[in-house]
């Protein structure tokens, strides 16, 4: 029975304990043979809703030829961990071994970095050790503080709409029903992209469906910093729009094509 | 315990993770299978089936979470068949793939919200599924169902707390969005139908455990609704039922699915074998 697409490869990689699992999408034509792109996910919160636009993109980037690791960080998705235990310099350091394991298992040396949500704020980190082409910044968390607000807003919706409250149901090391120690809380609330340093070598895409004045201090401050760097609006679905229903999926289209339209433009 | 990624069915095109215990409990070798729901893919809501297959694996049993065709990772088939169709067969692909890479033979399904309808099916249709737990599957209001409504609504906590919330702020009743159940074509039995297939079930001795939560009350309103709903045609020793109020459809919380740990843990391990 034929597949409606080509094969992909599922796998757990890394060091003892700390297997990642992800997913290797080969590329369907050899357009881009020595170029891999790495997706980062957002923080769990968001991780569910937004898995089948990664999905999507990780296929429109194979078909465009180039070779693609989606992979969940420790404690999230299939990897191994609880989410109880994880830190967001875990998760950075997750990237560079995703890297790793991209170059190992297609032989790839140009790697490009997509992070969406959260996953642009620990991709930009990564790329402070990892040498990437390419940053394209999705959705990113600019600021921390600002992120945590807009969750605990939508976890409060969500907990107002429960026909049975208990005192448990809002447990303060828990965020949006995910475990969320309070050292968490604290690293992902210190987040400031307007602030941090940025690896100057990386060609930087911030690409967005809503603009926020926060994008806009992000670009002046990639611009004062002599960092090469363009941006996209694009019309699409934005997560959490409907109130944050658990059950959402952000089904985005123009910002997978746009870009993987950039990538395909950068390697050519 | 350890996990592997595997891929299995027609053209490998099925994605999954199976949780391999340590030390295989004693008796039969029995599999755990969890299937996708809706459109989000195999790990569950809030990773509740990674947690779950891992606890589950500690004790002795092999699990499998995996996506049903075109949904999470697994691709999409050329087939022409409905999606029902697709699922029921993804299931059975599923088990003869534990039994080759296992020798797995008995089998236990679980499916929440839609996955229960494929786990319904195959189980009403397979002789290797020994128990099937259906959490907030097919329920169908009773006479029962509509006088406890009409005692028990007005008890409801939440309910008075919103609509005084609502009174203060001058706000209109806010109505959630539309969820999976509404977005996805279904092919669910009548009440009719229902009690058939549950007594096909248990007249070949497959137990089954419903679970039912606070999200379902507009549907269920109590532990013994399953057997009103079912009449006299089931063996119902062989049928457990639970009502977890204080969770909501999709466990949202630790604490919720501690509860719902400890529910179906319990019960998988009283399985007779």
């Amino acid at each position: 029975m034929p597949l409606r697409e080509r094969p992909i490869v599922p796998n757990f990689f890394g060091r003892g304990e700390r297997q990642l699992f992800g997913i290797y999408h080969p590329p369907e034509t050899a357009t881009f043979p020595d170029a891999g792109v790495v997706l980062c996910h957002p923080a769990p919160q968001d991780y569910s809703q937004t898995y089948w636009a990664l999905r999507k993109l990780a296929t429109m980037l194979a078909t465009a030829g180039f070779h693609v690791l989606r992979f969940d960080y420790s404690g999230t998705g299939d990897s191994a961990g609880d989410s109880a235990d994880a830190t967001l310099a875990e998760w950075t350091r997750d990237i560079a071994t995703a890297v790793e394991e991209l170059r190992d298992v297609a032989g790839v040396r140009r790697i490009s970095l997509v992070g969406m949500r959260l996953g642009a704020a620990l991709a930009l980190r990564a790329a402070r050790d990892v040498q990437v082409r390419e940053l394209v910044l999705w959705e990113p968390v600019v600021s921390g503080a600002e992120y945590l607000n807009s969750l605990d807003a939508v976890e409060r919706r969500r907990l107002g709409l429960l026909s049975f409250p208990e005192p448990d149901d809002r447990h303060p090391n828990e965020l949006m029903g995910y475990a969320f120690p309070a050292s968490l809380r604290a690293e992902t609330g210190a987040v400031d992209l307007r602030l941090e340093p940025i690896c100057h070598d990386a060609n930087v895409l911030l690409i967005a469906a809503r603009w926020t004045p926060a994008f806009d201090e992000l670009e002046r401050r990639l611009a004062r910093d002599g960092i090469e760097s363009s941006s996209m609006l694009v019309e699409d679905p934005v997560l959490y729009e409907g109130g944050g229903h658990p059950g959402d999926v952000l089904l985005a289209h123009n910002g997978p094509a746009r870009i993987t339209a950039f990538l395909t433009r950068r390697n050519a | 315990m350890s996990e592997r990624a595997v891929c299995f069915g027609p053209a490998n095109g099925l994605i999954g993770v199976a949780s391999e215990p340590d030390t295989p409990r004693a008796g039969p070798a029995r599999a755990v299978l969890m299937s996708n729901i809706g459109m989000h893919h195999r790990i569950g809501p809030f990773r509740l089936y990674v947690e779950m297959a891992r606890a589950l694996a500690a004790e002795g049993f092999f699990v499998l979470r995996f996506d049903l065709s075109g949904m999470g990772d697994s691709a999409m088939l050329q087939d022409g068949d409905t999606p029902a169709m697709r699922a029921r067969r993804d299931v059975k692909d599923a088990m003869d793939w534990l039994q080759r890479a296992y020798g797995i033979e008995e089998f236990v399904l679980l499916g929440l919200c839609s996955g229960v309808d494929s786990a319904h099916a195959t189980a009403t249709r397979d002789h290797r599924v020994k128990g099937a737990i259906f959490i907030d599957g097919y329920a169908y209001p009773t006479t029962l169902y509509h006088v406890r409504h009409l005692v028990v609504r007005p008890l409801q906590p939440g309910r008075w707390l919103r609509f005084g919330r609502r009174l203060v702020r001058g706000e209109r009743r806010i109505v959630p969005e539309a969820d999976g159940a509404t977005v996805f074509e279904r092919e669910q039995p009548t009440q009719a139908e229902f009690a058939r297939d549950i007594g096909i079930m248990t007249a070949r001795g497959t137990r089954l455990l419903f679970i039912y939560t606070g999200g379902a009350y507009n549907r269920i309103n109590s532990g013994r609704q399953v057997f009103e709903m079912l009449g006299t045609g089931v063996q119902p020793e062989y049928i457990e039922s639970q009502l977890l109020r204080s969770a909501d459809h999709v466990f949202s919380s630790t604490a919720q699915r501690a509860l719902l740990f400890d529910c179906i843990r319990r019960w998988v391990n009283a399985l007779p074998g």
